[in-house]
């Protein structure tokens, strides 16, 4: 009885140890050597410059989650409108690389994707 | 639904039954997913006729002076813009509650309570060292405006005919234009106020609580054992938002996907998840509901924007790169599983880890499939971003660096986040490149999922099992939430089009910048980050360890991204360069 309340606080205490290491390693890495390292990496300084004054979200997964998607969506349509150019839009060539994107699907479904 | 064929196999016999519309996460999903997007409807598109007017008046006031020329984009093109991107449904008094309601724990740097709570003394401190410097920013920007205004009068002066008047007007109002973004920036900060989210987040947990808690007394769970749950599984979620906000974590762009399985798998695996948790650690149920959400974003037109030259590089090299790889996973380097192989495919070549989620979902990846999936997308995507704007500086000549660096990166990298980093880094068009290739790659993560959800349905899951299958067992075993995320598209794709007919920007203005930004997206993060904790929680790491024997899956997102890299910077240049030059020159 004696032994295996030992061994259940010996397990706990190795658990909440591991648990408390890996929290001190992620502290560690937020406040000492990830600033370190983006300090001393010219590019990166130069990145995160820019990040933090364009206010960018550089973990965003998703397009609206980033400021340059909108923006950058509503720079390139008004720059073909106002190029009055012919070449843009639902075109022959676009949607031909709409089709090909199926086309490469139904290829790959046959002959490159085995059940 | 199984039954023993007498032979030791079981075999699993599909048979749809009308309850499962109630009994079923699948259409649950749907019909949660639904509820949100309707709400979203109901509070911004009433508001269109007033959109609409601000939208002509912006129109009135800059339209003519904008279109005087096409040699170049003029000031007033550029405030025409600015003017109709101003006009947004989430300005609305609901959308300003709604944004406050969802809000995910604010930015810090040393002090994680700066994240719920910011006292007014700490307020006004921010706001005046903010003032100074946008004071600064407005002076610059005053400052380029008049010089642009100059360059423009005597390009305008010449009729907008002598080139190196034009390009010298192109230049003055670019640097303009960089002046305003900073001061625009600047001008956010000095708008620093006090908050207190803690009662907001405890507002949000109780609401999410019954919206996921009430149908799973349907699915057969006690609501109150839910509950209990559902109060552990929350607020793991917001200790994976709060360290993803920490400056130093945004910065390498590790965001709450990595934080959520990590916390959960950290406690999983140390001190353990409490039984009592267990019934609220519902991965599939929150994931679904998110995909859902997703699909109402993903916007057909969209993909216009890019033009023809785009659409080679997202339309035409993901799919090729995605069936290659696959195919080297299956029969070069013989991945053990089909799904871990499908998830790594999507998650390297469409956009990370919202494609690896719903390609996960659609082909019914094993938690541990996607966990892996995702944390291969998060490391090279940190070192991506970083690696590509270095070599494109260093390597690419200066004249192709905007488009054909933006182009490169917009098809590569995998996290919109990363990709707009390192776009920004090299300059504004290379930006805008970089976010609308990897934008439109995002509208094909529903294509790649119903592909998927079919492959899955009609051939491999048919090959596992041995059984022959009809059309009524497709059916039966076909992953519905599929369903609600491409009804959710389509019905958004025509909402969209349907007011930018009406009147141009208007579609941005309604549902882009109104029921998705303002309702579907405020949740489908939260949704999507109880999903990775609930994964995390359920994860034992001996599981996982198993998947990395041999080095196979990163063997095979290295040879994808590298096949990756190579089609991407090939058909960009071809595309760009070669077949449309013209239609480059005018970005």
């Amino acid at each position: 009885m004696n032994g295996s309340t030992t061994n259940t606080n010996s397990s706990k205490f190795r658990s909440w140890g591991t648990f408390l290491f890996v929290a001190f390693l992620v502290w560690s890495f937020g406040w000492v050597v990830g600033p370190y390292i983006k300090n001393n990496i010219p590019i990166y300084k130069e990145i995160i410059q820019i990040v933090e004054e364009r206010d960018i979200n550089s973990a965003a997964y998703m397009y609206e989650e980033s400021v340059g998607s909108y923006d950058g969506e509503y720079y390139l349509r008004d720059s073909f409108i106002h190029s009055g150019r012919d070449d843009y839009g639902p075109t022959k060539a676009f949607f031909s690389g709409m089709a090909l994107c199926f086309v490469l699907l139904a290829f790959g479904w046959r002959y490159m994707m085995d059940p | 639904m199984a039954e023993n064929s007498g032979k030791d196999i079981v075999v699993d016999i599909g048979k749809w039954e009308w309850s499962e519309l109630w009994k079923k996460e699948d259409w649950w999903a749907i019909w949660l997913g639904f509820i949100i997007l309707i709400a979203g409807m109901l509070v911004y598109f009433p508001h269109s006729g007033d959109m609409k007017t601000k939208i002509n008046e912006a129109q009135a006031k800059y339209g003519d002076a904008a279109t005087r020329t096409s040699a170049i984009k003029t000031i007033a093109w550029y405030q025409l813009s600015d003017a109709k991107k101003s006009v947004k449904a989430t300005g609305i008094d609901a959308g300003k509650w709604m944004k406050n309601f969802a809000k995910k724990p604010h930015g810090w740097t040393n002090n994680p309570l700066q994240a719920f709570v910011m006292d007014e003394e700490l307020a006004a401190s921010k706001k005046a060292s903010a003032v100074a410097k946008y004071e600064t920013k407005k002076a610059t920007e005053k400052t380029t405006f008049a010089a642009a205004e100059m360059a423009e009068a005597a390009a305008e002066a010449a009729g907008f005919r002598d080139e190196s008047l034009n390009a010298a007007a192109a230049v003055a109002i670019s640097e303009w234009r960089d002046a305003k973004l900073f001061a625009g920036k600047a001008k956010a900060k000095t708008k620093a106020k006090p908050y207190n989210q803690i009662w907001w987040l405890i507002l949000l947990g109780v609401f999410f609580a019954f919206f996921f808690g009430i149908p799973m007394v349907f699915m057969g769970i006690p609501i109150h054992k839910f509950l209990i749950g559902f109060i552990f599984v929350f607020a793991i979620t917001v200790v994976a938002w709060l360290f993803s906000s920490q400056a130093t974590m945004k910065h390498y762009g590790i965001g709450y996907a990595f934080w959520a399985i990590f916390i959960g798998m950290l406690v999983s695996n140390t001190i353990g998840t409490p039984k009592w948790a267990m019934p609220a650690v519902q991965t599939e149920y929150y994931i679904k509901t998110g995909l859902v959400l997703l699909g109402a974003k993903i916007l057909f037109e969209k993909i216009i924007t890019i033009g023809t030259a785009g659409i080679f590089v997202a339309w035409v090299v993901t799919p090729t790169v995605w069936l290659i790889t696959y195919w080297f996973g299956q029969k070069i380097i013989k991945m053990p599983s089909k799904r871990l192989n499908a998830v790594i495919c999507s998650d390297m070549s469409v956009c990370g880890v919202s494609a690896a989620i719903a390609a996960a979902s659609a082909c019914r990846a094993k938690k541990e499939e996607l966990t892996l999936a995702v944390g291969l997308s998060l490391v090279f995507t940190a070192i991506m971003m970083i690696v590509m704007p270095a070599v494109i500086k260093a390597t690419f000549p200066v004249d192709k660096q905007m488009i054909l660096g933006g182009a490169w990166m917009g098809g590569t990298i995998d996290a919109s986040g990363a990709v707009a980093a390192a776009g920004a880094f090299l300059g504004e068009k290379a930006l805008y490149v970089a976010a609308t290739i990897k934008m439109i790659q995002n509208v094909l993560i529903g294509v790649i999922a119903f592909f998927l959800a079919l492959y899955f349905t009609t051939r491999v899951e048919v090959a596992e099992t041995g059984a022959k299958v009809g059309l009524s067992e497709i059916w039966f075993r076909f992953p519905k939430f599929v369903l609600g995320f491409i009804a959710a598209s389509v019905i958004f794709s025509l909402v969209y089009s349907s007011y930018n007919a009406e009147a141009g920007g208007l579609g941005r203005a309604m549902v882009d910048q109104g029921a998705i930004k303002g309702m579907s997206d405020l949740f489908r993060g939260w949704f999507f980050s109880l999903s990775f904790v609930s994964i995390g929680l359920a994860t034992n790491f001996r599981e996982l360890r198993h998947h990395f024997k041999g080095g196979k899956p990163l063997t095979l997102y290295v040879f994808g991204q590298s096949l990756n890299l190579v089609l991407t910077l090939l058909m960009a240049y071809i595309m760009f360069y070669l077949v449309f030059p013209g239609l480059t020159a005018t970005i």
